[in-house]
């Protein structure tokens, strides 16, 4: 793959100025995380993930392409006579950008601090590890870690035979921060710690413990016979899917091959690796549609906004002809992955006498990620041709949830969720549901909002061909959107959940104060940490 | 389908009555006269200032047997009987706008009875340009459903303070949809604007629409079904091959004159050995039959150059050519005082003969 060939170049080697978070006792020094700080940009190393296996096993951070032995080292030293029976350790990550904080406004556990991503050991349950006796001379410790899905090994994320489906949980993208924590044995066997931190996975009154919360905020953290060190080495962590590895055919989508490309299909190398599947909408099959059945080059000006209202107000009911929005009947044909230029390319077939057509056309990418900054850049077909007739096409990116098990939305407290997409006001309501779904679109449409100019005033249109001012709806200056505009609409399928504060439809102004986006109440960075780490919205994921 | 600001000729005959908005200021003594057509109004018993909606949107209407439907009603606000609602302070359009003042919490009332707007109505749309200086005027758009002395149903819906802009001219779009009620032909639609806060607002430029399922007055039916199948094949178009621009006025078709009189036109056309080209007022298409009457294309009279519908006209006149259809289109001047119909200028009339292939079967 193109990816593995230049990543193998990138060197995570990066120097271990540490910090310790509080004052007492001193057990190790030079603290290394990621090996030297030859390559460091301002203490950051920078990887991408290696979208190779990851369809199964999920993303693993490093892969054994971009890594010796697939894993970063660590090391410390202890110095002699630290301690004769030695040292206990343990070591942790955690993501940055998209976490909340680890305290609460009351000092306590950030009531949604569980849901950061962070790990420590790969065994999720191992506790913390021994130097063993300490020589007189003094020990290194050298270490291994990689950032892997699933970090606690929940239940929730289990198949049904037991087996840690870690793609339902990948790593988020953006800044990672660690934190190591380091005792004596003596320390350590007199110390009673509570199940939840010596075992990541485990839950304490039903919660896990966030690590970062209880050694840099909690009890851990008032222990001065425990040195806390917060590594100043951090990594930055990119999602780039290579847009020329390959579209997979899923075994939903019609079994027509003879659009299969080297690059598009379903065989098992396709299926093993390609990033991305043609995506196959769902239509609802009630979903009809009468059309004018006129075939006209809309970008070559044959077809105006005045046509439209004259068709459809004239244009016998017995001519139109009836179809519902269709999907490809042959996959690959109107999908290309092209591996020489890094690109997807989509088409929306045009219809042709005896085929006359509207096509959903579309590719979805094949892991999910639960947070990040998506940049998509593509080259759009024009939307609107001269006389301000729109082509018919939305545009449109969706990030929708990806069907793994075990990623629920968090709990709706006033009235829950609605609990199916297409739910009305009689719809049953859930506390949980797994749907989610954020939509971007590009289309040409009367403003939604604000509420106050929505819906336009547009006449009652009458089938009057004596009186122009009868059908003309289009000249209308009821007309809302201006002549070459188009719209950019967002939508939130937020399955009617009224928790969030200020619920309401549309989007009421923000007065952010600034130009960028708007700052959810997540953390800036570790304490100590390099403050623009922290947010979405800041670097997280550049594509 | 989203609406499209269609060619100039037609933005020039239905935008004659609203100007581009005003700034704010008070109307001088030297501002432009009124338009003669913006005061073409007709004359209701609607309490002031709604008693003068303007013909040119408001008089479209559709006979039902023995009822007239008017769906739309639309106010330029510059002529009324009793003008005392009506303000030259601001304008939206034109030199008046209507005025709410502290002494008027509930604006006066248009009423229509379900079967004079509609043949199956399903929503009622409200529309003006409002302009306010009062940051929370606090001011509703109420419709009121009545059948006899009972009052059905009452919708209202807010502004919003966030949604505000005091001080300038702003659109507020109102619609109720009406599923909740079966209704019945004489119950009464009623819709006013309801000032809680007594602010001063002025208002201009008013559509009242009230929307049916579809396209009022077009015959339903379904076409054939291309998913389901079974029943009669969609007809192809016919292919406009070629087109020759001709002079309207080489067809008898002149500007100001007479206009001939609307009918139905069915010619044989020798260049397409003897197939039957038939075109009706109302139609939006042509149609091409064999000798037989067998209907075997729909026929667009799409001009390139023009970049219009030939048939895009209130009128048209067809005839046989040497290569095919002469197309002839106008539109129609009705004098109001004599019912004379005179061929307008605009939009200009068009006349060519086009040059089609039938589509291969």
């Amino acid at each position: 793959m193109r990816t593995a060939a230049w990543l193998s170049v990138l060197l995570w080697s990066l120097v271990a100025c540490t910090h310790d978070e509080q004052p007492g006792v001193i057990l190790v020094e030079d603290l290394r995380v990621m090996g030297d700080a030859a390559t460091l940009v301002d203490g950051v190393a920078t990887v991408e993930l290696d979208y190779t296996d990851a369809l199964d096993s999920g993303f693993v951070i490093p892969s054994a392409r971009q890594a010796p032995g697939g894993a970063y080292d660590w090391s410390f030293k202890v110095p002699s006579g630290t301690s004769a029976q030695g040292l206990r350790y343990k070591f942790y990550y955690v993501n940055t950008s998209y976490r909340f904080p680890a305290m609460g406004p009351d000092g306590a556990q950030h009531p949604l601090a569980h849901e950061n991503f962070y790990g420590s050991f790969e065994r999720s349950s191992e506790a913390f590890r021994s130097t063993g006796p300490i020589p007189a001379e003094g020990l290194e410790v050298k270490e291994r870690f990689r950032i892997h899905g699933d970090p606690r090994e929940e239940a929730e994320f289990k198949d049904d035979q037991g087996r840690s489906l870690r793609w339902a949980r990948n790593p988020r993208v953006g800044r990672y921060g660690f934190l190591v924590v380091i005792m004596t044995e003596e320390h350590f066997q007199q110390l009673e710690l509570p199940q939840g931190v010596m075992d990541i996975s485990a839950k304490q009154e039903g919660r896990f413990i966030d690590p970062f919360w209880y050694w840099l905020h909690g009890p851990g953290s008032t222990d001065k016979a425990v040195q806390v060190i917060v590594p100043e080495a951090q990594l930055q962590v990119v999602a780039r899917p290579d847009l020329g590895g390959g579209i997979h055919i899923p075994s939903t989508a019609p079994t027509n091959s003879a659009g299969y490309t080297n690059t598009c299909g379903n065989t098992p190398a396709l299926s093993r690796t390609a990033p991305f599947e043609q995506f196959i909408h769902y239509v609802d099959p009630s979903t009809r549609f009468a059309n004018i059945p006129l075939i006209a080059d809309v970008l070559a000006n044959e077809y105006t906004p005045k046509d439209h209202d004259r068709y459809k107000a004239l244009f016998r009911a017995e001519d139109m002809v009836t179809l519902r929005p269709m999907t490809t009947p042959t996959p690959c044909a109107t999908v290309e992955s092209d591996p020489e230029r890094d690109r997807i390319i989509l088409r929306n077939p045009a219809s042709r006498p005896g085929d006359l057509r509207k096509e959903n056309v579309g590719i979805r990418s094949r892991h999910g990620l639960a947070y990040g900054r998506y940049r998509v850049k593509c080259k759009l077909t024009r939307l609107l041709n001269d006389s301000d007739m729109w082509v018919g096409l939305t545009n449109a990116i969706w990030l929708i949830y990806d069907g793994a098990p075990g990623c629920m939305r968090r709990p709706c407290e006033k009235d829950g969720y609605m609990q199916n997409y297409y739910g009305g006001d009689d719809d049953a309501r859930a506390p949980r549901v797994a749907y989610s779904e954020i939509d971007f679109e590009i289309l040409k449409t009367p403003a939604y909002c604000p509420e106050v100019s929505f819906p336009p005033t547009y006449p009652q249109p009458i089938a009057d061909s004596d009186d122009r001012a009868a059908w003309a709806y289009s000249t209308s200056d009821a007309r809302m959107d201006k002549p070459g505009a188009i719209t950019v609409a967002c939508t939130n399928w937020d399955m009617a959940c009224h928790d969030p504060e200020s619920f309401g439809a549309g989007m009421p102004p923000v007065d952010q104060g600034r130009q960028d986006l708007p700052e959810p109440p997540l953390e800036q960075g570790l304490p100590g940490g390099d403050p623009e780490s922290g947010g979405i919205g800041r670097g997280a994921f550049r594509g | 389908m989203t609406g499209h600001h269609g060619p100039a000729a037609v933005l020039i005959l239905l935008l004659f009555s609203c100007s581009a908005p005003n700034s704010p200021e008070p109307a001088a003594a030297g501002v432009p006269p009124v338009p003669e057509l913006e005061l073409a109004v007709m004359v209701t018993t609607d309490p002031p200032p709604f008693d003068r909606p303007c013909k040119v949107r408001s008089q479209v209407a559709w006979q039902r047997r023995d009822r007239i439907i008017r769906p739309v009603l639309h106010w330029d606000m510059e002529e009324s009987a009793g003008p005392d609602r009506l303000t030259t302070t601001f304008a939206h359009s034109g030199r008046s706008s209507m005025v709410m003042g502290t002494d008027m919490e509930y604006g006066p009332s248009i009423c229509r009875k379900v079967n004079e707007v509609a043949d199956t109505l399903v929503a009622v749309g409200m529309g003006f340009w409002m302009h306010c200086s009062d940051p929370d005027p606090l001011l509703t758009v109420v419709t009121t459903v009545h059948r006899g002395e009972e009052q059905l149903a009452w919708y209202g819906k807010d502004l919003r303070a966030t949604d505000n802009h005091p001080g300038e001219w702003m659109r507020f779009n109102v619609q109720h949809p009406m599923k909740e009620i079966k209704l019945m032909g004489q119950d009464r639609i009623c819709c006013f604007l309801w000032n809680r806060n007594a602010s001063t607002i002025l208002v201009d430029d008013v559509d009242l629409v009230f929307l049916g399922p579809g396209v009022l007055g077009k015959r339903s039916g379904h076409g054939p079904d291309l998913e389901r199948g079974g029943g009669a094949a969609a007809l192809p178009f016919a292919t406009v091959a070629d087109v020759t621009l001709l002079d309207p006025r080489e067809q008898g078709i002149h500007v100001g004159k007479e206009a001939p009189p609307d009918s139905r036109h069915e010619i044989t056309i020798r260049a397409l050995g003897g197939m039957r080209f038939s075109y009706g007022p109302g139609d939006a298409v042509a149609r091409l039959s064999s000798p037989t009457g067998e209907v075997r294309a729909l026929v667009r009279a799409w001009h390139p150059t023009l970049a219009a519908d030939l048939l895009d006209h209130e009128q048209v006149m067809v005839m046989d050519g040497p290569k095919g259809p002469i197309i002839t289109g106008f539109d129609i001047d009705v004098d109001s005082n004599n019912g004379m119909r005179t061929i307008a200028a605009s939009p200009a009339p068009r006349s060519a003969m086009l040059h089609l292939t039938l589509p291969v079967r």
